[in-house]
C-alpha cells in the first residue's frame, strides 16, 4: 500500500509519518510528501499512491482543488482530509470532490490510525 | 447482510403463515373441483358406453325380427320352388350380427356399430341384464345352429327349413321380449346412473359453493383484520406524528418530502410543508446562501452513501443554524438532523428531524455571559484582596452617598427640562470621580460601568431633545453600579469579619501609603492603556495629619491630575526624544508645609505644558467651537476654559480621558477644600498645579513662570 502525505506544515508531515511507522497497520510505504497542491499532483502522477492524507489550507493550490484533481486522475485513490478548519462547508466541498474521510486537527495517533484503517478497508 | 437475508426469510415465512388458511382453502377448492370434473368426465364417458349398449340392444330387437322375416321369406320361396341367394346372404349377415352382439353383451367385445364402424360393447353387469342375456343365449344357441345349417347348405333342404321356421315361430317373440327387456333394463341402468351423477354433481356444486363461500368469508375476515391492523398502525403513526415535538419527515433522493410529516413541522419551519413538496426551496428561505449551498452538497453526500454516517454527523452544517426571520422578531435557531434509511446498501430516504433549539442556544449564551460575569467577580475579589480595607470602606461609603445624589438628580430631572444640561454636568462630575477612584483602587468592573454611564451622558449632552427611554436608561445604569457596590460591600464585610476573627490586630498601613499605592496603581493602569511610560514620584506623608475627608478629596484631585498629565501633559516617547528630553516622563505629587503650618499640594509634570494656541487649535479641530469665539478669548480665558464643565478638545474618548470633566472636578474639589489653584506652565517644559489648603477659591494663572516656581 502506497501513501502520500500532503501538508504545508513540516511538523504535521513528520508526525503523520511517525504515527504510521509506529502503528500496527498493514505494510504502508510512504512514497512521498508534498507541501502544496501542485507538488502533490506531480508526485501523485509519478508515484501513483493508493492513499493520500490531504491538508486543506495550503499555498498555490488548496486541498479542495487538489482532491478534485487527484480523483479525476485516479478514481480509485483514497483521500483522507486532515484539516484544522472548523469550517464545515470546506470539508463538505472536499468530500463532494471525492475525498473519502475527514479528520480534524488536532488529532490523536489513534484517530489517524482508525481513519487510515477505514480507507485501507475501502481500498480492498 | 446475513441477518438481513434471515430477516427477509422470516418476513416471507410470516407472510406465508398469514395466508396459509386462504392458500389451503383455495387448494382444497381446486382439488375438489378437479375431482368433480374428473368424475363428470368418467361418468359421461361411461354414459357414452351405455348409449352404445342401449343402441345395440335396441338393434338386437330389430335383428331378431329381421332374422325371422328372412327365414319365412326363404320358406315361401322354397314352397314355390324358387331360391333367392340374396335372402340367404341377408340371413347370414343378420344372424351373425345378432350373434356377435349377444355374445359381446355376455363377455364384452368389438361389434359393428350402427354406422358400420366397429365399436366396443362392454359386457352387461347387472343381474337383470345378465339374466336377460343368458336366457336369450339359451334360446339363441339352438336357433343359431338351425340357421347355420340353412345358410351353409347349397340346396334348399325343406326339412331343415321347416325345423328352423318352427323354432323361429315358437321362440321369435320370446327373443324379442328378452331383447326388449335388455334394452329397457339398460335404459333403466343409465337413468339410475345419470340420476346418481346428477346427485353427485349437485352435492359437488353445493360443496364447492360452500368452499368458495368459506374462502371468501375467510379472506374477507383476514383482509378486514389486516386492514384493521394497518389502520391501527396508521392511526398510531398519525398520533405520533401529531404529538411529537420535533419536525419529522422523510426525504427521497429527489429531495422531495415524504407523505408522513409530523404536525409540528409547519410551526418549526414557519412554512407549510406537505407531501411531495421539494425540500430545498423551503431550506433556501430559511438559511443564508452559504449554508444553503453546503447543505445541498451535504444532503447529496448523504444519499451517496460513500462517507460514513458518523463522519457525516460531525459535518452537518445545519446542526445548529440561525434562521432568517422575516421581520425584526427575535432570532431563532433550528437544528436539522439527517439519518440514512438504508435498505440493501441503498439509501432510500433520509429521516429528517428538525428541532427549534432557540431556547437551548439562548441559554448557552446566557451561561457564557454568566461565566464572563463570574470572571469579573473573580477579578473583583482579587482587587478587593489587594485593596486597603480602610480606603475601600471609605470609597464604598463615599460612592454610596454620591450615587444617592445622582439618583436624586435623576428623580428631579423631568420636572425642569431647561436644566437638563446642568443635570448631566452634575452627574458627570460625580460619575467621573467614581470612575477615577475605582480605577485607583483597582475595581475595574465599577470603572467599566462608570465609563458606560459617562458615555451615555455624553450622548445625552450632544442631543437637544431627549426622549423618555433615553432618560430612563440612566437609572438602570445607576442601579447596575449600585448593585456592584453592594456586592463589594457584602464581600468586604465578610472579609473584614473573617480578617478580624483570624488575625490579631496589626497596625494598618498609613493613610499616605495607601493613597500613594492607589495613585501608583492608577498611573500604572493609565500608562498601560495610553502606551506611555510615565514615572510617578510621590511625597505624601503630610496626608497622615489630615482628616479623612480632605485626604479623600486630595486623592481625587491627584487621580484627575495624574490621568490628565499622562494623557495630555506628557508627550509620546518619540516626541520627547525629539525635544531632547528623556524618553520617559515624570509626574510628581508633593505635600509641603511652610513655616506657618500651611500645607501646599503640588502636582508637577515635565510634559508639553499648557500652550494657549495649542488649545485654540485643538478647539477648532474639535469642531465644537467657532473660530470667532476661539480668537476673541485671551490666553488666560482660553486656559480657564479647561476648567469649564464639558470642555474637551479630544475627538475620541476612552476610559482615561477626553470627557472634559476632569479639570472641572478638580476645580470644584479645590473649592470644597477652600484652596486656591495656581497653574504654572512653560511650553514644552513643565506644568505645575498647586494650591494651599486655605479658604480661597479662584485659580491664579501664571503663563510665563520660571522653572523654579516650587
Amino acid at each position: 500500500m502506497k501513501l502520500m502525505i500532503v501538508d504545508d506544515s513540516n511538523i504535521i508531515r513528520s508526525r503523520i509519518s511517525r504515527i504510521i511507522a509506529n502503528a500496527k497497520l498493514p505494510p504502508i510505504e510512504i512514497v512521498g510528501t508534498a507541501s502544496n497542491g501542485t507538488d502533490a499532483f506531480a508526485l501523485c502522477v509519478a508515484q501513483r499512491p493508493d492513499i493520500v492524507t490531504m491538508d486543506l489550507t495550503m499555498p498555490e493550490m488548496d486541498g479542495v482543488e487538489c482532491t478534485a484533481l487527484l480523483v479525476e486522475f485516479d478514481p480509485n485513490i483514497k483521500i483522507l482530509i486532515i484539516s484544522a478548519l472548523s469550517d464545515k462547508a470546506t470539508a463538505i466541498e472536499a468530500l463532494k470532490n471525492g475525498a473519502n474521510g475527514f479528520l480534524y486537527k488536532p488529532f490523536t495517533d489513534e484517530e489517524l490510525v482508525n481513519a487510515l484503517l477505514e480507507l485501507i478497508k475501502e481500498n480492498e | 447482510m446475513s441477518s438481513n437475508s434471515t430477516s427477509n426469510h422470516k418476513q416471507q415465512l410470516g407472510t406465508l403463515n398469514k395466508y396459509r388458511g386462504i392458500i389451503l382453502a383455495v387448494t382444497l377448492f381446486l382439488v375438489f373441483n378437479l375431482a368433480v370434473l374428473g368424475l363428470n368426465f368418467y361418468t359421461s364417458s361411461t354414459l357414452d358406453g351405455d348409449a352404445v349398449s342401449i343402441n345395440l340392444s335396441g338393434r338386437q330387437r330389430m335383428l331378431s325380427q329381421r332374422t325371422a322375416k328372412v327365414l319365412l321369406a326363404i320358406q315361401v320361396d322354397a314352397a314355390q320352388g324358387k331360391f333367392d341367394a340374396k335372402n340367404t346372404e341377408e340371413l347370414k349377415k343378420v344372424s351373425s350380427l345378432f350373434d356377435t352382439t349377444l355374445n359381446s353383451f355376455k363377455t364384452g367385445g368389438m361389434v359393428l356399430g350402427g354406422n358400420e364402424k366397429p365399436v366396443f360393447l362392454p359386457k352387461v353387469n347387472d343381474a337383470a341384464s345378465i339374466k336377460a342375456v343368458d336366457e336369450a343365449l339359451l334360446i339363441w344357441q339352438p336357433y343359431k345352429k338351425l340357421l347355420e345349417s340353412i345358410i351353409q347348405s347349397r340346396v334348399i333342404d325343406e326339412v331343415r327349413l321347416d325345423l328352423a321356421t318352427d323354432y323361429a315361430r315358437e321362440n321369435n317373440l320370446k327373443l324379442l321380449k328378452l331383447m326388449n327387456n335388455l334394452t329397457t333394463q339398460l335404459e333403466q341402468n343409465t337413468k339410475t346412473k345419470a340420476s346418481h351423477l346428477q346427485l353427485i354433481q349437485t352435492i359437488a356444486l353445493v360443496l364447492s359453493l360452500l368452499l368458495f363461500a368459506n374462502i371468501v368469508f375467510n379472506a374477507l375476515r383476514k383482509l378486514r383484520a389486516a386492514d384493521g391492523e394497518i389502520e391501527k398502525a396508521q392511526r398510531e403513526t398519525t398520533e405520533i406524528l401529531n404529538t411529537v415535538k420535533e419536525g419529522l419527515f422523510l426525504l427521497d433522493p429527489e429531495l422531495a418530502v415524504g407523505s408522513q410529516i409530523s404536525r409540528s413541522i409547519d410551526q418549526i419551519l414557519q412554512h407549510e410543508v406537505s407531501a411531495n413538496m421539494p425540500f430545498m426551496p423551503i431550506l433556501q428561505q430559511l438559511v443564508s446562501d452559504e449554508i444553503y449551498t453546503s447543505s445541498k452538497d451535504y444532503i447529496q453526500l448523504l444519499f451517496g452513501n460513500k462517507v460514513k454516517e458518523s463522519l457525516m454527523l460531525s459535518l452537518n452544517p445545519l446542526s445548529q443554524v440561525k434562521v432568517l426571520t422575516k421581520d425584526d422578531s427575535a432570532p431563532r435557531y433550528l437544528s436539522f438532523q439527517f439519518n440514512r434509511v438504508v435498505e440493501n446498501k441503498q439509501v432510500l430516504h433520509l429521516l429528517v428531524t428538525v428541532q427549534d433549539v432557540t431556547e437551548q442556544v439562548t441559554q448557552a449564551e446566557e451561561l457564557a455571559k454568566l461565566k464572563g460575569q463570574s470572571n469579573i467577580n473573580l477579578e473583583l475579589l482579587k482587587a478587593l484582596l489587594q485593596a486597603d480595607a480602610f480606603q475601600l470602606r471609605q470609597f464604598l461609603n463615599h460612592t454610596h452617598s454620591n450615587l444617592a445624589v445622582i439618583n436624586d438628580i435623576l428623580a428631579n430631572a423631568d420636572k425642569r427640562a431647561a436644566t437638563h444640561t446642568d443635570m448631566v454636568n452634575q452627574c458627570f462630575r460625580i460619575i467621573h470621580a467614581i470612575k477615577g477612584e475605582s480605577a485607583a483602587i483597582g475595581l475595574q468592573a465599577i470603572q467599566a460601568l462608570a465609563h458606560q454611564f459617562e458615555e451615555h451622558l455624553v450622548f445625552l449632552r450632544k442631543k437637544n431633545e431627549w426622549d423618555a427611554q433615553e432618560i430612563l436608561s440612566l437609572p438602570v445604569m445607576l442601579s447596575a453600579i449600585l448593585e456592584q457596590i453592594t456586592q463589594i460591600e457584602t464581600i468586604t464585610d465578610f472579609m473584614q469579619a473573617h480578617h478580624q476573627a483570624n488575625h490579631s490586630p496589626e497596625s494598618p498601613p498609613s493613610i499616605s501609603t495607601s493613597v500613594a499605592n492607589n495613585l501608583k496603581r492608577l498611573a500604572e493602569q493609565v500608562n498601560q492603556s495610553q502606551n506611555k511610560n510615565v514615572q510617578l514620584n510621590l511625597e505624601l506623608t503630610l496626608l497622615d495629619q489630615m482628616d479623612t475627608k480632605t485626604v479623600h478629596q486630595l486623592q481625587q484631585i491627584g487621580i484627575q491630575l495624574i490621568r490628565n498629565g499622562i494623557c495630555h501633559g506628557i508627550e509620546s516617547a518619540d516626541a520627547r526624544l525629539a525635544k531632547g528630553k528623556p524618553s520617559h516622563g515624570e509626574i510628581s505629587i508633593t505635600t509641603r508645609m511652610n513655616q506657618e503650618g500651611i500645607i501646599d499640594f503640588i502636582v508637577r509634570d515635565d510634559g508639553q505644558g499648557i500652550v494657549p494656541n495649542r488649545i485654540r487649535a485643538a478647539m477648532l479641530t474639535s469642531g465644537r467651537y467657532s473660530s470667532e469665539i476661539v480668537h476673541q478669548l485671551s490666553d488666560k480665558e482660553i486656559v480657564a476654559k479647561l476648567f469649564e464643565p464639558g470642555f474637551s478638545t479630544s475627538n475620541g474618548t476612552d476610559q482615561d480621558a477626553g470627557r472634559g470633566v476632569g479639570m472641572d472636578l478638580v476645580q470644584s474639589l479645590i473649592n470644597e477644600i477652600g484652596g486656591e489653584l495656581k497653574i504654572d506652565t512653560k511650553a514644552d517644559v513643565f506644568t505645575q498645579f498647586s494650591f494651599r489648603i486655605s479658604k480661597h477659591a479662584k485659580p491664579s494663572i501664571n503663563l510665563n513662570a520660571t522653572e523654579d516656581v516650587i
